[in-house]
């Protein structure tokens, strides 16, 4: 993974913003342009914090974040011409039609393009007639994606932009993703719980869990970085045990994540299978306690 | 340094936020100032009215913010905060003053219905009375609007007011109004100090809270 210079589109580095119950501890990741980088989480782990702090809306305590190689407070308006984001919730004006979107926004933007705008609300089958409250979940994501495309964004910003969308509103936005990072320069960070949106487009991910990175780098490494063991109740050694994340027990056995570099000479019986982005989060979220 | 283009647009931004409320505005709060200022047969009421309606109308403008969560609209545009504060300020000033004048003209109108005769004078004293309480009100409450929004402070903000108008309420009670005879006398005098004092006033008081907001929503977090 290329980290530094200004062919990264985000670098993050140190990051921490302190509340009353909760603080973000020193994330740090970076993802190159022209990918996807999926950022995953259980609810509360810390990724709506970490955009909110990369857009600058909330003042962080410590860290650095640079977008594109401009420091996000520095630069901000210039960043923020090349940023589109998409929220779980639309934020426009709920009587407002389709049309009057672009009127209250296109101004801010130097590269708005009314054409643009006009073919997205075209592919994507929104009437410019219709009010923003007349529209279903799955359109109003859509409208928040056409006003971030509409404007050249070089990087889309997406912040739980799947949750309660049905499977089809879902495989429609990770298609859009995808033929948007096409030309190669575009680049996409994604949050999201629902990890298998990920596993289909995404090329880098960081895992937030509490506040803190779990793992930040290619999908690729890290579904081989671990495995899913499983064994009778007989084969949990104590030195698995210790290294065992999220370990369940139960007459028949156990069955836990460890990372891969463990299972060189795996005893007995073990079985170890390759886990998804979803176990390892269920893992990593059971911590090292057992359940039994 | 804010940029004059970015201000004006969100000025354009405020017109949109606002614009499917104009309708029941006009219809209610220029309703009311007609038919106030008919029945009372003292037409300057409906200025007054206007404005009163105009000052509590502009505020909405954080009640819709809320209600949309447009915090997050404003975190993700190019737009600084205080090009936000600055373009919401003088969006408020723009229409407080359209809504000064076209209540004037409403004076004029409602002249001719009821055949009383308008005296500029008196209309001057009523229009710059009106917009100095527009300020007031816009100066008091969009500083607390911007640091802490509207819903949780809509009731507090407006006791400053209500202070006023019960102070305001007693002393015409008392029959104190013979001690201004010679503020009015003053004011018959030298008109010009009616504009000075109405205007002038309400645009201080607005640049003072428009230093007040920028400084506190500086630290406010979308």
């Amino acid at each position: 993974m290329r980290t530094n210079g200004m062919n990264n589109a985000v670098e993050i580095q140190g990051l921490r913003k302190a509340f009353r119950n909760f603080t973000l501890k020193d994330v740090t990741f970076s993802f190159p342009q022209g990918y996807i980088m999926g950022l995953v989480g259980k609810n509360g782990a810390g990724k709506t914090t970490t955009i909110r702090l990369l857009l600058n809306m909330l003042a962080r305590h410590a860290g650095a974040v640079r977008v594109f190689g401009m420091d996000n407070i520095k630069d901000e308006q210039r960043i923020k011409q090349d940023v589109g984001v998409v929220f779980d919730e639309i934020f426009f004006v709920d009587s407002w039609r389709v049309s009057d979107v672009e009127r209250a926004v296109k101004g801010f933007y130097s590269r708005w393009s009314g054409q643009a705008y006009g073919k997205y609300l075209k592919s994507f089958g929104l009437p410019a007639d219709k009010r923003v409250k007349e529209l279903s979940r799955g359109m109003k994501l859509k409208l928040m994606l056409a006003v971030a495309m509409s404007h050249e964004a070089r990087l889309l910003i997406l912040d739980e932009p799947t949750s309660g969308l049905d499977p089809v509103a879902r495989d429609e936005l990770l298609g859009i993703l995808s033929a948007y990072i096409s030309d190669g320069e575009k680049s996409v960070l994604f949050s999201t719980h629902i990890t298998t949106d990920l596993e289909k487009i995404a090329d880098f991910i960081t895992l937030i869990h509490n506040g803190t990175v779990f793992y930040t780098g290619t999908k690729d490494d890290l579904l081989e970085s671990y495995r899913i063991v499983k064994g009778g109740p007989g084969d949990l050694t104590d030195r698995l045990r210790e290294n065992t994340v999220g370990l369940e027990r139960n007459s028949a056995g156990f069955s836990g994540l460890v990372a891969a570099s463990e299972l060189k000479h795996p005893p007995g019986r073990i079985v170890a299978e390759a886990p998804s982005i979803d176990d390892i989060l269920v893992r990593i979220s059971a911590g090292d306690g057992i359940r039994e | 340094m804010e940029s004059v283009s970015n201000v004006i647009n969100s000025m354009r931004l405020d017109f949109h936020i606002q614009k499917a409320n104009y309708k029941t505005f006009f219809a209610l709060g220029y309703a009311l100032a007609i038919v106030l200022g008919v029945v009372t047969r003292t037409p300057y009421v409906s200025v007054l009215i206007a404005m009163v309606i105009s000052a509590a109308f502009s505020s909405s403008l954080f009640l819709v913010s809320e209600r949309n969560r447009l915090g997050r609209l404003y975190g993700i545009l190019p737009l600084r905060k205080s090009e936000l504060v600055l373009g919401r300020y003088l969006y408020t000033l723009l229409f407080g003053l359209a809504n000064a004048i076209a209540a004037s003209l409403l004076t004029y109108v409602i002249s001719l219905v009821t055949g009383h005769t308008v005296a500029f004078l008196d209309l001057s004293a009523y229009v710059c009375a009106s917009f100095l309480y527009f300020c007031l009100f816009t100066a008091i409450v969009f500083p607390v609007y911007f640091r802490f929004g509207f819903s949780k402070n809509y009731l507090l903000t407006n006791v400053p007011l209500y202070v006023l108008y019960a102070a305001g309420y007693g002393f015409v009670r008392k029959g104190n109004l013979k001690d201004l005879y010679g503020v009015m006398r003053y004011f018959t005098k030298n008109p010009g100090m009616i504009w000075l004092c109405g205007v002038g006033g309400g645009l201080a008081l607005l640049a003072v809270s428009y230093g007040l907001s920028r400084l506190t929503y500086r630290r406010y977090e979308q």
